[in-house]
C-alpha cells in the first residue's frame, strides 16, 4: 500500500515543539510545517494537510454502544480524527468540521491519562484500541506512535492495546517490547469489495503478509470482519477470505475475530451516494435499527453471521467470535447463544484474553505504573 | 428607465428570453385585462430595430390580440446589463407575490446563464428559499431544461419541488415516464419523493434504467387498471415496489402475516409484529366491548399461548 505523505503540517503552538511534532518533522523533510495559535475547525477539506492539535477532551472514551445492541466494552484511546484511506462506506466522512488529518500533539497528556485509567481499576481488564476515529497505523510511518505506546501498555498489568487497521505498515512494530500485550487488528473483506468499497486501502493480500509477520514479532492478532457487505456472490467472496485467513494465519494467534453487517447513520448515505457515484453498498435491503442506524434486515444479518462463524469454526472451534453490536435474538440464531449465556460480550472477551494472551489482571491493586516512554 | 409609449409593432415577439411562463392557470389575468385594459406598464429592453420584453409577456399578447396601436412601457435604455435588468425584474416579481415552482425553475436557470452559478446574488436566492448550493441549482437549472411537461407538472402542482429536482438528471425517456405516472396517481408530495426514490435505487440496485422499472408488466398492468382510483394504484404501486426493494423484509412479512392468521385468533384479538422485526416488541392488541368480551378473548387465547403454537410465529423473526 503507497500512502501520500502530508505536503503540509499545521502545528497548534502548544505543540510545535511536542515530541509527536519533532518526529514528524524528522519523518516528513519535504513537508512545509507552520505554527497557529490554534486550528481553525471546519477548515477547506484537503488529503495533504496534516493537523496536530493540543487535545483538550478525554483522550479516553466508551465504545458508542447502545443498550438495544450488545456492545463489548472496548475503551477507545482517542489519538487523531480523520483517514485518507476514503473507504466508501466510512462514517468519518460525515465529520464534515474536521474533515482534515488530525493528530493530538500532548501525547504526554495522554500517556498521563491513561496511567491514571489503568491504575484506578488495576484488578480489572482493560482492553483498549486507536482505530475508531482514524485507522490506527496510517499516520505511523510518520509520526511512530505505536513506537511509544506499544512498550507502554507492555508495561501495564492490566491492559490490551488492540490496534486496527486496514494498512499495512507495520514497520514500527518490529523489534518493540510489547511484552505480548498488543493485538494487531485487520477488518477484512473479500477482494472484490476491497477493490470496489475500500480501493485505496492494502488489498487482502497485503494485510494477510503484514498479519503473518506480526505475528512471526510475536503480536496476537484480531480480524474483523465489519462491514459485512451485501452482493451477490458474497458467500464465495467471504469464504475465499476466510481461506485465504487460514492459509496463511495460525488460528491459535488471533484472539478474536469480530463479525458487523454494514451499518450507517441515514445521513451518511447522502454523503456515499454524492462522494462515491460507483458504490452500490446503500442500495441493499437496510432498515432503521433500533439505533436509528440504517442496518441490514434482520435475516440478511443472521445468514452473514451464521455462514462466517461457521467457517472459522471449522478452522478453529476454540476462537472467539463476537457480533459487533447486535442483538440478542440476531446472536441466538446465528452463533446459536446470547451472550448472556456467557457472562456477557465483556466476560466473553477477557477470557478470550486472558486463554490466548495469558493476561490476568493482578488481583491486588498496582500502586505504580511505568512511565511512558515517548517519542524522541 | 424611461417610461413612454411604444407602437405594438415595434415588439419582438419572438424574443422570450427574459419570459418566465407561469404554467398555471392565468384566466384572472385575462378576464381582468378584458374588463379594465392594461394597468402598469409593460417592461421593454430597447434594442436596434425594436424592443424584447422584460415583463408582460400576457399583456403586450392581449394588445397584440385586441389590435392595440400603442402601448405605455417602461423602458431600458439599449445596452443596459441583461443580468441588472433580470436582477430588477426579479425583484419586481417576488415582491409581487409568490412565485410558483415552475417559475422558480425558469427564474434559476436564466440567473445560471445570466451571473454563473456562483455568482448568482444571495438576495435574490434567499427571496427564491433556494439553497445557494451548486448542485442544487444545477438540479433546478435541470428542471427548468425539461421544458413544457415538468413546468405544468410543477406549476399546476402536480409534482412536488423535491420530486422535480429529484428527477432532474434523469434520462428525458424515464422522467417522462415518471411524470405521467406522478400525475396519474396525484399523490402527496412525500408519496412521490418515496416513488421516485425507490425506482432509482431498484434500477440502480438491478444495473436496469428506471424505464425499465416503469416499464415493468406488473407496473404497467397497475397503472392501466379500469378498476382502480388512483387512490388504490397509489397504494397497490408503493406496495410492489417495496416488495422489489425489499424483498426479503416484505416476503417475511407476508409469512409472518400468515402464520397469525393460521393461528385463529378470536375477533378481538391481534398480533403486531415488531417493525422490520428488529428486536423485540411484539405486540398483542385486545379489543372489547366490556367485561364478559374479554373473557371471552382469554378463554380463546389462553390454550393458545400454553400450547406453544407461538413460539414457531415469534422464534421465526
Amino acid at each position: 500500500m503507497k500512502i501520500r505523505a502530508p505536503k503540509r503540517v499545521i502545528l497548534e503552538s502548544a505543540v510545535a515543539e511536542s515530541a509527536l511534532s519533532n518526529t514528524l518533522r524528522k519523518n516528513l523533510p519535504g513537508a512545509s510545517f507552520e505554527i497557529v495559535d490554534r486550528v481553525s475547525e471546519g477548515a477547506c477539506h484537503s488529503p495533504d494537510v496534516l493537523e496536530v492539535v493540543n487535545f483538550r477532551g478525554k483522550f479516553l472514551k466508551s465504545c458508542p454502544g447502545t443498550r438495544r445492541y450488545h456492545c463489548c466494552g472496548y475503551r477507545i484511546l482517542h489519538l487523531g480524527t480523520q483517514c485518507t484511506i476514503d473507504c466508501a462506506y466510512c462514517i468519518l466522512q460525515a465529520y464534515l468540521n474536521s474533515p482534515n488529518l488530525r493528530l493530538f500533539g500532548n501525547l504526554e497528556e495522554m500517556f498521563c491519562e491513561l496511567s491514571g485509567s489503568l491504575a484506578q481499576n488495576p484488578a480489572s481488564l482493560h482492553r483498549i484500541g486507536t482505530g475508531e476515529f482514524t485507522d490506527s497505523l496510517l499516520l505511523d510511518p510518520f509520526s511512530e506512535i505505536s513506537r511509544s505506546i506499544v512498550p507502554f501498555f507492555a508495561k501495564t498489568p492490566n491492559g490490551v492495546l488492540e490496534l486496527k487497521t486496514k494498512t499495512d505498515f507495520i514497520g514500527n512494530l518490529k523489534g518493540l517490547d510489547h511484552g505480548g500485550h498488543t493485538i494487531v487488528a485487520w477488518s477484512l473483506n473479500p477482494e472484490e469489495v476491497q477493490r470496489r468499497e475500500e480501493p485505496l486501502s492494502a488489498t487482502i493480500a497485503e494485510r494477510l503478509e503484514a498479519a503473518r509477520l506480526c505475528s512471526q514479532e510475536g503480536y496476537f492478532l484480531a480480524f474483523h470482519f465489519d462491514p459485512i457487505i451485501d452482493y451477490g456472490e458474497w458467500k464465495s467472496g467471504y469464504a475465499k477470505t476466510l481461506e485465504l485467513l487460514f492459509e496463511r494465519i495460525d488460528p491459535s494467534r488471533i484472539v478474536w475475530i469480530s463479525l458487523g453487517a454494514l451499518r450507517f447513520m441515514p445521513e451518511l448515505k447522502g454523503i456515499i451516494q454524492a462522494r462515491h457515484p460507483l458504490s452500490r453498498i446503500v442500495y441493499g435491503e437496510f432498515i432503521r435499527g433500533l439505533d436509528g442506524k440504517m442496518r441490514y434486515f434482520r435475516d440478511i444479518r443472521a445468514e452473514f453471521y451464521a455462514f462466517i462463524a461457521e467457517r472459522i469454526r471449522r478452522a478453529d472451534p476454540e476462537l472467539c467470535v463476537y457480533l459487533c453490536m447486535e442483538s440478542d435474538d440476531v446472536w441466538r440464531d446465528s452463533l446459536g447463544f446470547s451472550p448472556e449465556d456467557r457472562g456477557g460480550l465483556g466476560q466473553m472477551l477477557d477470557s478470550a484474553v486472558e486463554r490466548r494472551m495469558g493476561i490476568v489482571p493482578p488481583k491486588a491493586p498496582c500502586d505504580k505504573t511505568d512511565k511512558p516512554v515517548l517519542p524522541t | 428607465m424611461d417610461c413612454r409609449f411604444v407602437a405594438v409593432k415595434d415588439i419582438d415577439f419572438t424574443d422570450r428570453s427574459f419570459e418566465i411562463g407561469k404554467f398555471s392557470s392565468s384566466t384572472g389575468v385575462r378576464e381582468s385585462l378584458e374588463r379594465f385594459g392594461i394597468f402598469d406598464p409593460v417592461w421593454l429592453l430597447e434594442k436596434p430595430g425594436g424592443y424584447t420584453v422584460v415583463d408582460g409577456f400576457k399583456r403586450v399578447g392581449w394588445a397584440k390580440e385586441n389590435g392595440g396601436q400603442d402601448l405605455l412601457c417602461r423602458i431600458f435604455a439599449q445596452g443596459s446589463d441583461p443580468g441588472r435588468v433580470f436582477s430588477q425584474r426579479m425583484e419586481k416579481k417576488i415582491f409581487e407575490g409568490e412565485i410558483n415552482p415552475a417559475e422558480k425553475a425558469q427564474i434559476i436557470a436564466i440567473l445560471a446563464r445570466l451571473f454563473g452559478l456562483e455568482e448568482i446574488p444571495g438576495l435574490l436566492l434567499a427571496s427564491l428559499k433556494a439553497s445557494n448550493r451548486r448542485e442544487v441549482l444545477c438540479k433546478w437549472a435541470l428542471v427548468a431544461q425539461k421544458g413544457t411537461p415538468m413546468l405544468d407538472a410543477l406549476g399546476s402542482g402536480e409534482v412536488c419541488e423535491r420530486a422535480a429536482l429529484d428527477i432532474a438528471d434523469w434520462d428525458p425517456g424515464s422522467s417522462d415516464s415518471v411524470l405521467s405516472l406522478l400525475r396519474a396517481l396525484r399523490c402527496s408530495a412525500s408519496i412521490q419523493v418515496e416513488i421516485i426514490e425507490r425506482i432509482n435505487e431498484i434500477a440502480i440496485r438491478e444495473d436496469i434504467t428506471r424505464s425499465d422499472v416503469l416499464e415493468m408488466e406488473r407496473v404497467r398492468k397497475i397503472m392501466s387498471s379500469q378498476e382502480s382510483n388512483h387512490r388504490e394504484k397509489t397504494r397497490a404501486l408503493r406496495e410492489y415496489l417495496s416488495a422489489l426493494r425489499n424483498p426479503r423484509l416484505v416476503s417475511r412479512r407476508k409469512e409472518v402475516r400468515q402464520e397469525i392468521e393460521a393461528l385463529g385468533l378470536p375477533s378481538g384479538a391481534r398480533i403486531v409484529f415488531p417493525e422490520a422485526f428488529e428486536g423485540g416488541g411484539w405486540q398483542m392488541e385486545l379489543s372489547f366491548s366490556g367485561s364478559e368480551e374479554l373473557r371471552r378473548i382469554f378463554r380463546t387465547i389462553e390454550p393458545l399461548v400454553s400450547s406453544g403454537q407461538l413460539d414457531a410465529v415469534l422464534g421465526k423473526r
